[in-house]
């Protein structure tokens, strides 16, 4: 049997060489960079309102409002919302700014063991509401523009069915809808979370949450990388070595890893909710989902809807949250489909200025 | 002496060997009351005549002793006749997370199944319970690990594939190489990782490593009552307390609110923020 391997001895002798020097140079780089040096989320803000762990942050103006209405960015428990600011020139928060928004942004901190009790309906009809009800007073307005990130975007979502009052525009961006959409899409390489949570039966669930109080960052990291098996073994060798020489694309690579470290636990009783609730029941997509004894009827979200989904989503497969347009109460329904995968549609510098823009262009449709 | 390494097993089986021996020779001395504390049926000390009934006595009690404790050790390990396979089972740490402790899990099953006494044993009876779960956990971790060993195998007989098939562009660089089996694995465990096999072994590691964790925590929990410490049961139930008062709270403020909007603009200082809630003082971050 011939094989493929043709290696000239030559040719390996300058790979090799090439490889020892990008090694060299770097070890000295690696070695020169603190943790300090690597820094997230750095838009200037100012914390404005706090309830327990929650905390609601006001961004400074970068330039003339175009926006009239102030916008709140939603992020979930899963991550923390600096993704959605990971560094200056890939933040989604300052690509808003930028364009005239008056930007809101809120962080729901750290859980820990004693936050276990909390739940979904917390952080909807509590948190969450506290918040936007404190910019409508805060700006003497009945309503604000609402962005959702993923699981920010559930809240996002059972927020305006539940207050619809209080939405004016609503974003969600990369949110499931339809938890069991995955399987329709047929792909090998999309929705493992989906089938994950599907393969565990809801007294698995319960006995895990007991266990622990929470959802663990650290398992769901783990699921995460289960997803992508080999990038995720390979990303601090073959991954940094492709960097370790530009300075600028290794301090990119530091601040995803920050962020990505940065995993916080998701409160028990609201895990078991998504887990089981959605993941497992997909209550949202059937209007079966209850939230303080109130159902969450998605056809009460009556205002302006912008889905955006990014078509290469292996965490959250698009036709999850494509199937929104069949479930709102409104006519006026966009989508965006951008390039890229789940957290690439934030950070990645192919989507900078599209994913910004598409936003405002909507919203300023829409004064 | 030979160049063969000294074999554990051996000398293990010898050990065992020479106690039976010496064990038999010791109950064949006692009951032909041929001496007393013989080894091998030699008698070492000669008793005196006066005593013989007395020994005689307490030879009948050893014997109906050692009768009952078979008897009972026969009712505790059913299945645990002491063989040279669960001597293996024993010492053989490779045997011990495919496969348990053999016979001792029954042992424990037994013991952690049986009747409950109200002050005897509960301890003791968790703790058997907990190393019966670590045996259960460390069964499914090795499930779980000959699924990805597979995989693994898999992987690397496409790759072998791969790289011998005549049809393939040629690969000059090891990067190209290293790419080619990048591609090829993690498509493989991609696929694994959907099989329904390797989800149930996940399914299962998940579950038995929460169990495992819910049983230590009843041992810890049960040296902290001992010593008046408080325990992360009790601690979760005044967690619980404070969040259902705040969840009160919350809703009696809310139904005490004044109407929500329409609000002219108002600074920040001047408002007064919700019982609960505090109104940050402007702190700016960066």
């Amino acid at each position: 049997m011939k094989s493929r391997i043709q290696f000239d001895p030559l040719e390996m002798a300058k790979q090799f060489t090439d490889f020892n020097q990008r090694l060299q140079h770097g070890s000295e780089l690696l070695r020169s960079v603190k943790d300090r040096d690597v820094q997230i989320a750095t838009t200037p803000k100012t914390e404005v309102f706090r309830q327990d762990k929650t905390t609601l942050y006001h961004y400074e103006p970068m330039a003339d409002k175009t926006v009239a209405t102030p916008m709140l960015v939603v992020y979930g428990l899963v991550g923390r919302y600096t993704m959605a600011d990971l560094q200056e020139d890939r933040s989604l928060i300052r690509n808003l700014l930028l364009q005239g928004v008056d930007l809101y942004a809120v962080d729901w901190g750290n859980p820990g063991r004693g936050d276990r009790w909390l739940t979904i309906d917390d952080y909807v009809d509590g948190y969450l509401n506290e918040c936007i009800e404190f910019i409508c007073h805060e700006h003497g307005i009945d309503s604000i523009n609402v962005l959702g990130i993923c699981e920010g975007g559930v809240f996002a979502l059972c927020h305006a069915a539940l207050h619809p009052e209080r939405v004016k525009n609503l974003i969600v961006t990369i949110t499931p809808v339809d938890f069991h959409a995955d399987q329709a899409e047929g792909r090998t390489d999309h929705g493992f979370i989906n089938l994950w949570t599907r393969s565990l039966n809801a007294e698995d669930v319960d006995r895990l949450i007991e266990a622990n109080g929470n959802l663990p960052g650290e398992l769901m990291s783990f699921v995460f990388s289960t997803m992508t098996p080999l990038s995720s073994l390979t990303k601090y060798n073959l991954g940094l070595l492709d960097v370790v020489d530009d300075e600028k694309k290794l301090m990119n690579f530091l601040r995803m890893e920050k962020w990505l470290a940065d995993r916080p636990h998701h409160p028990g009783e609201a895990a078991k909710q998504w887990l089981k609730d959605l993941y497992q029941q997909n209550k949202l997509v059937k209007n079966q989902f209850e939230l303080g004894g109130r159902k969450v009827e998605l056809a009460n979200i009556t205002m302006p809807v912008l889905n955006v989904y990014a078509k290469e989503d292996h965490i959250i497969p698009p036709q999850c949250s494509r199937a929104l347009a069949e479930c709102v109460g409104t006519d006026d329904y966009s989508e965006i489909g951008l390039a890229g995968g789940h957290v690439g549609v934030f950070v990645s510098g192919k989507s900078q200025g599209v994913l910004g823009k598409g936003i405002v262009d909507w919203l300023t449709e829409r004064p | 002496m030979t160049n063969k390494p000294a074999n554990w097993m051996d000398q293990a089986g010898e050990m065992y060997k020479q106690w039976t021996d010496q064990q038999q020779a010791l109950l064949r001395a006692m009951s032909a009351g041929g001496g007393l504390f013989g080894i091998g049926g030699t008698p070492t000390v000669n008793a005196p005549a006066d005593a013989s009934e007395g020994l005689r006595k307490a030879q009948a009690l050893w014997q109906s002793s050692m009768d009952q404790w078979v008897a009972l050790a026969k009712q505790a390990l059913p299945q645990s006749a002491i063989t040279g396979e669960s001597l293996q089972a024993l010492f053989d740490p490779s045997q011990w997370a495919p496969a348990g402790l053999g016979p001792l899990d029954a042992a424990i099953e037994h013991l952690v199944e049986g009747p409950s006494y109200a002050t005897l044993w509960t301890l003791d009876r968790k703790i058997l319970r907990a190393q019966k779960l670590r045996t259960e956990w460390a069964k499914d971790l090795a499930a779980y690990q000959v699924l990805m060993h597979g995989a693994w195998n898999e992987a690397v007989k496409r790759f072998l594939v791969a790289i011998n098939d005549a049809q393939g562009s040629p690969i000059t660089s090891w990067r190209e190489l290293t790419d080619v089996w990048i591609d090829i694995a993690n498509n493989t465990l991609v696929e694994t990782h959907r099989t329904p096999e390797f989800l149930e072994a996940q399914r299962r590691l998940t579950r038995s490593g929460a169990e495992c964790r819910l049983q230590e925590r009843e041992i810890a929990e049960a040296f902290c009552e001992m010593q008046q410490i408080p325990t992360r049961t009790e601690m979760d139930e005044v967690q619980r307390e404070v969040y259902e008062l705040r969840r009160r709270l919350r809703a009696l403020e809310k139904r005490g609110a004044p109407a929500a909007v329409p609000h002219a603009p108002s600074s920040i200082a001047a408002k007064t923020p919700r019982r609960g809630a505090r109104r940050a003082s402007p702190k700016s971050t960066a």
